[in-house]
């Protein structure tokens, strides 16, 4: 059977509303390239499929490489990309292929859903995941993550980094939701303790926002009014 | 003619964030610039963070006073070192006074290892078995050594580090560096 035959028949059986489970199953069985070709080319795009697909996922990684195998799936996942996105981090929590998959399913918000992820389950390799994350050029999705979670940690990579402005928007957007935000701590201990700089920056941008002034904030400009 | 510049670096734990606890400060004085690099050891990045600020700026304040020699200055420093370190603290530190004149003279406490980098070469600065190392002291005080032929760069290992230079990746990731004061 040609993989343009394949195609057909897999749309008249989703149109019509009948199983696709058993012609599925019997291509993978004997050609299972078929059903790799109409993957990724995205030749049929349709819910029921994509969810079929999802259920031999494990049989479809036998010979499509992950990365490709869950773009492609992410691609027909449209509409539960969250969910999707879920599932595929607990199957494959250490994958580096993640970060290309969150590229192409995320674009701008790239690393955002992983972050939250790794936040919920509190994960101890978060602080890892996100450099590898800013390093691959991630900039609104961990800014996003540090918004609306107030965690410091996207701030400090990002000034490492020597992204200043994303760096500034994070370590304001983590204030901003939580004051007690240890996002000085942060800052010092990836960068070092020379922060007057960026604190004053910090202090004028929430000052911009009308955003209360953090106590940690308040305290290093104590110490430096005291010198 | 511009005075000469070696910069002064600290070695920081192999991790995410490997500045934790490490405290800085840098000052032009009449004696030369001066700058000190210290770090406590097994710093906690939430916990000892107001600490290990407080030692940047309480070491700047400290030069930014001081006035007369440079074995006055050490002498000032390291009196505020046992007046403010805990006892159940490692606490490394290393000021570097380099003169007008290009002179270098350093003094140090609870360092495994110095370093200098000259013409693409690291070597170090001081051996093993040096009693500088050791942190014997001299009536009271810490010892100065004098560093010749001046480095481009120095950087210092605390302890308890072993006193191993970290390899190139590690020394652009864990070196914590005194700016130049110029």
């Amino acid at each position: 059977m040609s993989v343009e035959q394949a195609e057909q028949q897999l749309r008249e059986l989703l149109e019509t509303g009948q199983s696709i489970s058993g012609v599925v199953d019997a291509w993978m069985e004997r050609d299972p390239q078929i059903m790799a070709i109409i993957l990724l080319e995205q030749r049929v795009v349709h819910s029921i499929f994509a969810e079929h697909l999802l259920s031999i996922a494990d049989q479809l990684e036998a010979f499509i490489p992950p990365e490709e195998l869950y773009v492609a799936l992410g691609k027909q996942m449209t509409l539960n990309q969250p969910d999707f996105l879920d599932w595929v981090l607990e199957k494959h929590p250490t994958a580096f292929w993640l970060i290309g998959l969150s590229k192409e399913l995320e674009g701008s918000r790239m690393g955002y859903h992983h972050m939250m992820y790794k936040h919920h389950t509190h994960s101890r390799d978060l602080p890892m995941w996100c450099q590898q994350y800013a390093q691959q050029g991630a900039r609104d999705g961990l800014v996003a993550f540090a918004q609306d979670t107030g965690n410091p940690i996207p701030a400090a990579i990002l000034y490492d980094l020597k992204d200043e402005s994303a760096g500034l928007e994070a370590a304001v957007g983590a204030f901003i939701r939580n004051p007690k935000s240890p996002v000085l701590e942060f800052l010092a201990a990836k960068i070092g303790p020379n922060l007057d700089e960026i604190v004053l920056a910090i202090d004028a941008k929430l000052d911009e926002e009308h955003a209360p002034r953090p106590k940690m904030i308040a305290w290093w400009l104590e110490q430096q009014s005291n010198g | 003619m511009k005075q000469q510049v070696v910069s002064l670096g600290i070695v920081g734990k192999g991790s995410q964030f490997p500045f934790t606890g490490i405290f800085s400060a840098q000052q032009q004085l009449s004696i030369g610039k001066v700058s000190a690099v210290g770090r406590i050891h097994d710093a906690d990045i939430k916990r000892d963070f107001r600490q290990t600020i407080q030692c940047s700026k309480q070491l700047t304040m400290l030069f930014q006073a001081h006035q007369g020699s440079i074995k006055k200055l050490f002498r000032s420093v390291w009196d505020w070192y046992h007046d403010s370190k805990p006892h159940s603290q490692i606490v490394s530190l290393t000021i570097q006074v380099l003169s007008p004149d290009g002179d270098l003279w350093m003094s140090m406490v609870g360092t495994s290892g110095v370093w200098g980098l000259l013409d693409d070469t690291w070597y170090p600065l001081l051996a093993d078995g040096s009693a500088v190392l050791q942190d014997k002291y001299i009536a009271e005080y810490p010892m100065a050594v004098q560093v010749q032929p001046l480095p481009e760069r120095i950087v210092v290992l605390p302890k308890p580090f072993q006193n191993v230079l970290p390899s190139s990746i590690g020394l652009k990731k864990r070196v914590l560096e005194v700016c130049d004061v110029g």
